[in-house]
């Protein structure tokens, strides 16, 4: 690893001022599980001066009810998501996908903010520069898109415009399905952006001088079912080919609220709206489910050697769907 | 069926009977090294490196394929505390290495290879300045299209990558090794049934935990040089690397501490790293420290040869089976490594044939295997040694023979088995003598699987299946010079030395060795402490590989031992004044039989015979029978005993994400004689756990030479959750050879799991996988292809 400077900040405004004198040099480490092996690696052209530790910042890691839902800081850790009681009992497929990340030692330092913010995992993107020289690209800002024409076995069946890299991020799945919102601050003041507008084909729409606040999450309906399901290549230890996240509401025989999101399939999590639709107002039998399953991968369109994520994608759902009743 | 259990049990019983007064040997004793290794106290190569050291680096080859126009060092010479910068033409000695033929060079001169391959050295005072003068090298390359495939490297049109290779037959074929046994094309046309399939297997990681590091220290008098590193065949390292330094091998010494792991592939990363090193080291005559990362090992160091296996079998309709017809192509990489020559070591490629029958006893037999060189990282050893690559093939076959006859594939299997007397197809004999436990095996793994009982079949997506192989694999290696030397040392206290220059990997070695020497002598197991791999200290055990060492290191042993004891008794005999073959030791005693008051500690009379001039240290040797093997006719008695095994697996396969779940996996190995079953187990669960890796998910990527999973990042292996719950059974049919009946186990355990899983995945959907991972792609890509053409 090339070396850095690594300056603790005591402050959200000291953070951003620090990042904006820096002039583009700087990037955020909080856990640094996902940023220390992209510099090892130096797959980037660019390399950061600075690294701003934001871990020293007080008051951010938190998990806070109040009456519209549930505020998540960003410096909480993966493994305190995955073990707090509010989560587990109300935001039961945000812990779920919390406790698929990595291993033990990852969530026990790894943030919610920094596994919203981590980079893709494309094999082509990621490609070390130690021997042979980086892979440049699209996402890079030089050339095509490598997967594209490529080997792109983990790539995305939906949505890549130019780049077919997926977002790796597993918790934003689950919150996509929560309706969360991520609340920022940056040289330009502060925004809420619903979790569905965070991320772009080309990584996320925080500027360079902009950091995440605060996660947060509106109570989701009562009685709503829930379920993240995860599939892997290894069990554990292991990003994911397709996850899904899903809420159900059901008012007596009849589902009143169907929401579902697929994550690892696109430049970010994606809500499967067509089969939404298709539940709401109906009783959930294996018909009705299979069938918006089917809906939910209507859309999709495979690249040469990741049709089988298609299939996979669809069992996922109608097992997800499943569960809830 | 032939096999009644008890039958067997008997058998074994009267077998064992004249090995009930073993103390110390066939105990389930703790390992040595475990509790320094599971506190971290334990010292790796890596453990070994001093502030003081100048840090070794090297650029390797940005491209697979290239010749080097320019190199230009000037930069990175100028950078403050870079000591030395090589290349190719600052070498000390001969530019090329390599365990069989030294055709892989220290530093590539006019051509890169693959990527593995260095250009520049670089010796700094700390990591930092060493990376930064590889930047500051500047290499001009003229690019040349790299070879995948070996089937298409071994067209007479191919691009040449080697131009001058001291051994390739022909083109960018290394070698051809042929077998031939019985009139095949008779058979074939008699054949009532001929079963005809291309196979797939890939290119895979051992995915060693322990990086390959070495320390390179000058030796001031001598001139000569230290090599620490963690190496599988330490005298073979030393061999192979004077002549690159320029020194005689006696001012070599490597020594080899507790090792990480290296199923096969540190045997040749050893000679990488040390290359390296060393040249550094003498060019700076200081000590260097160089260390791979991860992504070098992955890119730099040797693999799983990558086969492509067209397999054709005869067989008539009562389920014999007549004759088979194979030919193997092994992508070899860039280098020969430990890929086999044409004579006398077919190494590799060799065991693709040897094994290309299984366990059968099948009349007629050709089999034809090329090693191709390609732009990859060189093909070497691994755990298994091109046996799971044919295992995986023929026993494929044999399911397919079954289900074609709508026979039970354990029926078909037991008319088929070589038996005592049955020749294998490279003809040798099979002895009951030297172990032939086979037909237990599987008797106790069909009694396990509850195999009479038949499956229930489940509805819905999840499909159950289950699959069974067996196989035979070979103790030692095929080659002139196989057998072992050790000293063995009575100290004055009467505790033992051993010095043996095998190696400790993780396979429970130094235990195995204590309990050999400690047995054979008569004393306690805390008595003994064996010394491991260093050159000067032990003479040339072999290699510790092709799971040959507990058998063949260990006779060595009990040779040592014996002498000594003979020495003692002998003297004891004046002391005692009794005849020398009424004195015994046991339990750290001396005494005449029979008479328990004459008992003196062992201690007090080697004291004695010390001062009267008995010499308290011996050297064991040992040598099977002369091993013997074609490479024209691929007949022979290449070893000298054979381990026996049987596999069943019940797999459950979602058929709508791909997923496979173990859901019963039954493994028997006849190991001879277990010398510690806790070791045999563990052995037996480490193979199978690759087995399962390399069934499952491990695959390296390569495209154009270059590899795109070079990290465990993107290259899964089997975590402790997709290991599923083993039922392991030690079957013993002792080798009349082995130490107290042994035969080797390090790597048999590997062979027989990927074909047991793929016969499952056809019985549990009817569809054949003849191509290694069964990767939920692939699982998902094949059910729709066969609903596609079945529609």
């Amino acid at each position: 690893m090339k070396s850095f400077q690594h300056v603790n900040v005591f402050s959200v405004e000291e953070a951003v001022s620090t990042l904006k004198d820096c002039k583009g040099s700087a990037r955020i480490i909080a856990g640094g599980t996902d940023i220390l092996a992209v510099l090892k690696d130096q797959i980037l052209p660019d390399y950061p001066e600075v690294l701003v530790n934001i871990k020293t910042i007080p008051g951010l890691e938190y998990i806070r009810e109040d009456s519209s839902g549930l505020k998540i800081g960003p410096l909480v850790k993966l493994a305190d998501l995955v073990s707090s009681p509010v989560v587990k009992e109300n935001l039961k497929v945000l812990a779920g996908a919390a406790q698929t990340v990595g291993t033990p030692q990852i969530r026990n330092v790894g943030t919610v903010g920094g596994n919203l913010c981590q980079d893709t995992r494309c094999w082509y993107y990621r490609y070390p520069h130690s021997i042979g020289g980086r892979l440049l690209c699209l996402r890079k800002g030089s050339g095509p898109c490598l997967a594209a024409t490529g080997d792109n076995r983990y790539h995305a069946i939906f949505g890549g415009r130019g780049c077919f890299a997926v977002c790796p991020s597993d918790i934003a799945v689950a919150l996509l399905a929560l309706g969360a919102e991520i609340k920022t601050t940056g040289a330009r003041g502060s925004r809420t952006i619903p979790v569905q507008d965070f991320f772009n084909p080309l990584g996320n729409a925080l500027e360079p001088e902009e950091m995440i606040l605060e996660i947060q999450v509106p109570n989701p309906p009562a009685e709503a079912k829930q379920q993240f399901l995860k599939y892997t290549i290894r069990k554990p230890i292991d990003f994911a080919i397709v996850s899904v996240a899903v809420l159900v509401v059901m008012e007596g025989e009849v589902c009143s609220e169907a929401r579902i999101a697929l994550g690892a399939v696109a430049p970010g999590p994606l809500r499967a709206t067509e089969a939404e639709g298709a539940l709401k107002g109906k009783r959930l039998d294996t018909t009705t489910l299979e069938e918006a399953a089917g809906l939910a991968v209507k859309e999709a369109k495979p690249l040469s050697m990741n049709g089988y994520k298609v299939e996979i994608a669809r069992a996922l759902v109608a097992r997800a769907l499943s569960a809830c009743l | 069926m032939g096999v009644i259990l008890e039958d067997l049990e008997q058998e074994v019983k009267a077998i064992h009977a004249d090995q009930n007064d073993l103390n110390v040997v066939g105990k389930r004793i703790k390992r040595i090294e475990a509790l320094a290794k599971a506190l971290g106290t334990a010292r790796y190569a890596a453990d070994l490196k001093r502030d003081d050291m100048l840090i070794g680096k090297a650029l390797f080859a940005k491209h697979p394929h290239a010749l080097i126009k320019k190199i230009d060092t000037s930069r990175a010479e100028e950078l403050e505390g870079v000591i030395a910068v090589m290349t190719a033409k600052d070498l000390p000695g001969r530019n090329g290495y390599g365990i069989l033929i030294p055709d892989k060079p220290v530093i590539a001169e006019k051509k890169v290879k693959y990527q593995g391959d260095p250009v520049a050295l670089v010796a700094a005072v700390n990591e930092e300045i060493a990376k930064k003068a590889l930047d500051l090298i500047e290499v001009e390359y003229a690019v040349l299209p790299a070879l995948d495939d070996p089937r298409e490297a071994m067209k007479d049109d191919a691009v040449l990558i080697h131009e001058n290779h001291p051994a390739a037959d022909k083109g960018n074929i290394l070698t051809e090794v042929s077998l031939t046994r019985g009139d095949v094309d008779k058979a074939f046309a008699e054949a009532d049934i001929i079963i005809e399939n291309l196979y797939e297997t890939p290119m895979v990681d051992h995915s060693y935990l322990e990086p390959d590091v070495c320390i390179a220290e000058p030796d001031p008098i001598t001139g000569g040089l230290l090599l620490i590193a963690p190496a599988q065949f330490v005298h073979a390292t030393k061999r192979s690397l004077a002549p690159v330094f320029n020194l005689p091998p006696n001012k070599v010494r490597v020594l080899s501490p507790v090792v990480g792991a290296g199923y096969g592939g540190k045997e040749d990363s050893c000679l990488d790293v040390c290359s390296i090193a060393g040249v550094l080291a003498l060019r700076t005559k200081k000590t260097v420290y160089f260390e791979l990362t991860r992504e070098e090992i992955f890119r730099n160091t040797g693999k799983r040869h990558a086969t492509y296996i067209k397999h054709r079998l005869a067989a008539t309709r009562e389920g014999k089976v007549t004759a088979i017809d194979v030919e193997t192509i092994l992508d070899k990489g860039a280098y020969v490594s430990m890929g086999g020559l044409r004579e006398p070591t077919h190494a590799v490629t060799q065991r693709t044939v040897m094994y290309a029958g299984g366990a059968y006893a099948i009349p007629n037999a050709r089999a034809k295997s090329y090693s191709v060189f390609t732009n990859h990282p060189y093909s070497c050893a691994m755990r298994g040694f091109g046996a799971p690559q044919a295992y995986f093939a023929v026993e494929s076959q044999m399911d397919e023979l079954a289900r074609k006859l709508e026979m039970d594939p354990i029926e078909l299997r037991l008319k088929n088995i070589v038996r005592d007397g049955d020749r294998t197809i490279f003809g040798q004999v099979m002895k009951k003598s030297r172990g032939l436990g086979l037909e237990e095996c599987i008797a106790k793994v069909k009694e396990r699987m509850e195999w009479e009982k038949p499956l229930e079949r489940t509805a819905g997506s999840r499909k159950r299946g289950r699959g069974f192989s067996t196989f035979l694999y070979g103790t030692g290696v095929p080659l002139p010079f196989e057998g072992a030397s050790c000293y063995a040392t009575f100290q004055t206290d009467g505790t033992v030395s051993i010095a043996v220059s095998s190696t400790e990997m993780g396979q429970g070695l130094l235990t195995a060795f204590t309990q050999i020497a400690a047995e054979t002598l008569g004393v306690d197991f805390d008595n003994v402490v064996v010394n491991i791999s260093d050159t000067d200290a032990s003479p040339d055990a072999g290699p510790t590989v092709a799971s040959r060492s507990t058998t063949v290191v260990g006779n060595a042993i009990i040779n040592g031992c014996t002498q000594l004891k003979n020495r003692i008794m002998d003297f004891a005999s004046r002391e005692l004044k009794a005849d020398s073959r009424d004195i015994d030791i046991k339990e750290g005693k001396v005494f005449i039989v029979g008479k328990p008051e004459t008992a003196v500690p062992l201690g007090s009379m080697v004291a004695k015979a010390f001062v009267n001039q008995v010499p308290l240290s011996a050297t064991g040797v040992w040598y099977p029978p002369r091993p013997t093997f074609s490479g024209e006719d691929g007949q022979g008695d290449p070893m000298h005993a054979y381990a026996f095994g049987a596999q069943g697996v019940e797999i459950e396969v979602d058929t709508e994400t791909g997923e496979i779940d173990i859901v019963k996996f039954v493994l028997a190995c006849d190991v001879g004689k277990a010398i510690n079953p806790v070791n045999v187990e563990q052995q037996m669960e480490g193979g199978a756990a690759m087995g399962i890796g390399w069934s499952l998910m491990e695959e390296i990527d390569m495209s154009n030479g270059v590899m795109k999973n070079d990290s465990f990042k993107n290259y899964p292996i089997p975590s402790i959750k997709d290991v599923p719950e083993m039922d392991l059974i030690i079957v013993e049919h002792p080798n009349e050879l082995g130490p107290f009946g042994a035969k080797g186990i390090g790597e048999p355990p590997t062979v027989p799991t990927a074909p047991a899983i793929r016969n499952a995945l056809y019985d549990a959907l009817g569809i054949k996988f003849n191509k290694i991972p069964f990767t939920p792609q692939r699982v998902i890509e094949e059910i729709k292809k066969y609903e596609n053409k079945n529609s």
